[in-house]
């Protein structure tokens, strides 16, 4: 049986972005979702702010990017889907943000809960 | 109907590789220097045999439904609801294959109904067309699967991403799911292919994610119903905003305790074959998992005797037990016909033979025409 593992939202897809620069560290990646525009524009610049139309369940919402705190230069580094990074200068995220009533963190995805009863048989027939 | 001996052509290998059938030499599946010809009766038999089934599954679906039937039929009470709700919602299905006895003179009789995840599409689309283009080309093809493939996605509501998911480690499924994207592309929507393997649940957005972490809105599975719903993530689909591709309510129409409520709606029907869940009123019967694929787990038993098994992983669901149908033999192989349905009309059709009376996935694959 294959066993489900918890996994940072970003290192799935931007584990070679990442890597390529530090191939020790792993760092935390995270993202942000808001209940409203208002509440996202206290941590991030209105630009930064996206609907969170994926989402259906969560339709009115807002995200803000993804990102991880670089200790080095104190600030967030967002990174896009293709695994590039821009450093942030005009957010007002914090690197103490644990994600507070008014927003929850997206960074729990987990993987592997299907395909275990495979086990090398084909799926179709 | 027939069976002839043919040329193979020979650079058949090739020319398949060419199309993405990769794997056309294992077990030498792909088989052409034999074929089957029919007449243009046999198969308009062959598409109305496949109509009428496919709605007779529809009023046995509703009837199952109806009745509370489905904790017979192997599927857990969670799911019931969303089966029911799905069902009468008409969720967007895209296709099927029924598995036909047919000798060409007898009526089709249904052997079983693979409405969930059939494969064998890249080959009865494709291969075997441009194989009659090339042999026959003078003749047709009962074949518009592809066709009508394509104009099924394009009914699909939305404009999201379609991801096609298939298990990793299995070029099979692999190639069907790269045809299954060919398709959707065609139909000028966006297929994505993920693993199985690597669909990932996010419990704050309540909604199942690819890698990157993007809503899967619409995802085309090659994998069944009743494994997906017994995984860790089976919890989680009734909540989950994503729209599968077969939709749930066919994992009813998947099980084959269909057959046995086919034949308490219709018995004697020509097209079907007497079946039952209870053992012991049949002296030659087919022993049937509730869910099980490519003959695995079949045992075929005459007056107490096996006759004929297939080993496998399945029966913890149960089993049906389905009147003996002797395949017709053509030099000693035993075809089973495939006909396909997209949406609620006949597709057209492919033939696995074999030559023990269970077709397996070790059958052999052997292209088709009929005469014009």
């Amino acid at each position: 049986m294959k066993s489900s593992k918890y996994v940072p939202l970003l290192v799935i897809g931007s584990v070679i972005a990442l890597t390529g620069c530090e191939p020790d560290q792993e760092r935390e990646v995270k993202q942000q979702t808001y209940n409203s525009l208002n509440d996202c524009k206290q941590d991030w610049s209105e630009d930064q702010c996206t609907p969170n139309s994926t989402f259906t369940s969560a339709s009115g919402t807002y995200i803000g990017p993804r990102y991880y705190w670089d200790r080095g230069i104190n600030r967030p580094i967002a990174i896009a889907n293709d695994g590039t990074r821009t450093q942030l200068s005009n957010s007002h995220i914090t690197s103490e943000y644990e994600g507070t009533g008014r927003s929850f963190t997206a960074g729990s995805v987990r993987t592997g809960g299907f395909g275990a009863t495979a086990e090398g048989f084909s799926g179709g027939g | 109907m027939e069976r002839l001996i043919v040329d193979a052509r020979p650079d058949f290998g090739k020319r398949l590789e060419s199309q993405g059938l990769s794997f056309h030499g294992w077990d030498n599946y792909w088989k052409e220097d034999a074929c089957y010809s029919f007449t243009l009766e046999q198969v308009e038999e062959i598409e109305a045999a496949t109509e009428l089934l496919y709605h007779m599954c529809i009023a046995a679906m509703q009837f199952a439904i109806d009745n509370n039937r489905l904790g017979q039929l192997g599927i857990p009470q969670n799911f019931w609801g969303a089966i029911a709700e799905s069902f009468a919602q008409n969720e967007f299905s895209l296709y099927g294959r029924f598995d036909l006895a047919y000798d060409g003179v007898n009526p089709p009789k249904l052997l079983e109904y693979n409405a969930d995840t059939p494969t064998s599409l890249l080959e009865s689309a494709v291969c075997q067309w441009y194989w009659m283009k090339d042999v026959y080309r003078d003749q047709d093809q009962f074949n518009s699967l592809h066709e009508k493939l394509v104009d099924r996605w394009k009914l699909l509501p939305g404009d999201e991403p379609i991801y096609v998911a298939s298990i990793s480690q299995n070029e099979e499924d692999w190639v069907c799911a790269t045809y299954v994207c060919e398709t959707i592309t065609q139909a000028g929507r966006t297929a994505k292919h993920i693993y199985i393997e690597d669909i990932g649940w996010h419990s704050d957005a309540n909604q199942f994610v690819d890698a990157n972490g993007n809503a899967i809105v619409n995802l085309f599975k090659l994998y069944p119903w009743e494994w997906l719903m017994r995984e860790e993530f089976g919890q989680y689909i009734v909540q989950s905003n994503t729209r599968f591709i077969e939709p749930i309510w066919k994992s009813v129409l998947s099980c084959k305790g269909l057959l046995a409520i086919l034949w308490e709606l219709y018995p004697g029907h020509p097209n079907l074959l007497a079946a039952y869940f209870e053992p012991g009123r049949l002296d030659a019967y087919a022993k049937k998992p509730l869910y099980s694929r490519e003959g695995a787990n079949v045992e075929l038993i005459n007056n107490g005797k096996v006759i004929a098994r297939d080993d496998g992983p399945y029966g913890a669901e149960g089993f049906i037990y389905q009147a003996l149908c002797t395949l017709p033999s053509f030099d000693n192989r035993y075809p089973v016909i495939g006909s396909w349905i997209v949406g609620n009309e006949s597709a057209g059709m492919c033939i696995r033979e074999d030559v023990s009376p269970i077709t397996t996935n070790m059958s052999n694959f052997v292209p088709h025409f009929f005469k014009v």
